[in-house]
């Protein structure tokens, strides 16, 4: 007994759809023909190929391959190892065949091309195209479903355009990170910084010049918009302890925080309102001398920042902080005299922000990468609790 | 004499038919349309086509078809 054949779904790859469509487009008035090469699989049909050579006969109501240049053009694809899946014809606002559409698809001899299918493609001045695809199956018309691949897949999730990003700190090192994080297609960003350019930042800084002056997270987040469909804020304030309430509620209306701050008390403080708002960061930095740094995503429940410097928040006294500053890199002075820095920096900047669209992924990554500058090798390793660390105290 | 002619089967990969005959025998009127390696058509449905005439190197089969 024949095996009944299924209405197999029909897939168009984007390259071969495009080029469909600029046939439809060079018609105009008349319909058009194309044959259709592809793979056959147990449970799709992919069409690679649209084929369309020589001069097929193109009227306002009739279309008909043009035999002989179709043949010669088609043996390449033959060759390589494409198979004929059938033929699709435009029409110009008749959606699905015909009934004399059926009539030739019937008159195929089903010996010879088994499953042979018959597409039409119709168009339409104002709004997208229809597709059908059809064959003959014991005398019976059989539809297939059709979809078009995209050109290039989207590799984050969907869930990605509903979260909210906080972006803390824009200096050289975010502004790295910024055109990147645009692309993600987050459903907003929202830029805190309290600084204003000097001249000594464009060393090191994605800002031009002509930005001297002007407040660092308003330039992030005119950046940012030209660049995303993002919803995109800026707040120009310190982060500090004076600041905590409305750090609190930006918190709280946030899925995902990017520290990028690079200054151990801020990081500490972004790290304890982290676990106290049980929130996912995303911190970096870089090393004394610039040889290297670090990205570390704190999840909620996990290794805190703290976990990997236990000095601990004590004091804010200027002499501790400054020396918190110098045991973790560069001084602001120190960074400023260091040209060929901005290298490093993008080193550091590109693997965070890898390991944010890892994350978005939901790809499983060890949670702490050192990127060595000197040797150019990037280690990971996953970082668990200190178990004497506050994190991991009851709140 | 038998006349033996390659015909490639486009709808898949590694097959290929055969026609065979004595060489005044006609291309049968199947709705196919066949076309040599120059882009000669051989249109049974329209002609005669003696065997003969097609090149002993093969031919290509196509579907004969009309879309409205």
């Amino acid at each position: 007994m024949e095996e009944i054949m299924q209405p197999l779904p029909v897939r168009f790859l984007a390259s071969a759809f495009s080029f469909l469509l600029r046939l439809c487009a060079e018609a105009r008035d008349t319909e058009t023909h194309a044959y259709l090469l592809g793979r056959r699989h147990e449970d799709e049909l992919v069409i690679t190929t649209v084929l369309c050579a020589g001069n097929p006969v193109r009227t306002a109501f009739m279309t008909r391959p043009d035999y002989g240049a179709s043949a010669l053009a088609m043996q390449a694809y033959l060759d390589r190892g494409e198979v004929l899946l059938g033929e699709i014809h435009r029409h110009l606002t008749l959606v699905g065949p015909s009934t004399g559409d059926l009539s030739t698809l019937r008159s195929i001899p089903a010996d010879r091309f088994p499953g042979y299918l018959g597409m039409v493609i119709t168009t339409f001045p104002d709004r997208d195209p229809v597709i059908t695809a059809h064959s003959i199956q014991d005398d019976a018309v059989v539809a297939h479903e059709v979809t078009i691949e995209p050109a290039y897949p989207a590799l984050l999730p969907e869930a990605t355009g509903a979260l909210r990003l906080l972006q803390l700190g824009v200096g050289s090192g975010a502004s790295a990170e910024l055109p990147q994080l645009a692309k993600c297609k987050f459903a907003g960003i929202t830029v805190v910084d309290h600084d204003t350019f000097e001249p000594r930042n464009f060393a090191r800084h994605l800002a031009p010049p002509t930005a001297d002056g002007i407040s660092k997270a308003a330039w992030a987040a005119a950046f940012l918009r030209e660049r995303t469909t993002a919803v995109v804020e800026s707040h120009d304030f310190p982060i500090d302890a004076s600041t905590l309430p409305r750090l609190r509620d930006l918190f709280a209306t946030h899925d995902l925080i990017n520290n990028s701050t690079g200054h151990p008390p801020t990081s500490f403080l972004i790290s304890r309102e982290a676990v106290r708002a049980n929130k996912l960061v995303f911190h970096s930095g870089a090393f004394p001398k610039g040889v290297g740094g670090l990205v570390f995503r704190q999840d909620p429940g996990g290794a805190c920042y703290e976990c990997l410097y236990p000095v601990g928040m004590t004091s804010e006294a200027p002499a501790v902080l400054a020396a918190q500053i110098k045991e973790y890199g560069y001084t602001e002075e120190e960074l400023s005299a260091q040209l060929g820095l901005w290298p490093d920096v993008n080193l550091i900047a590109a693997v965070k922000t890898k390991l944010i669209a890892d994350h978005l992924r939901a790809l499983d990554r060890p949670n702490l990468f050192i990127v060595d500058n000197r040797t150019l090798a990037i280690t990971s390793v996953t970082i668990n609790p200190r178990t004497n660390c506050h994190c991991q105290e009851e709140p | 004499m038998i006349r033996r002619v390659p015909v490639r089967d486009a709808t898949t990969t590694n097959q290929q038919a055969l026609l065979e005959g004595a060489p005044t025998d006609l291309l049968p009127q199947t709705n196919s349309v066949f076309v040599d390696r120059k882009g000669n058509t051989y249109d049974p449905h329209q002609d005669k086509v003696p065997l003969a005439q097609l090149p002993a190197e093969g031919v290509l089969e196509l579907p004969r078809t009309t879309w409205w």
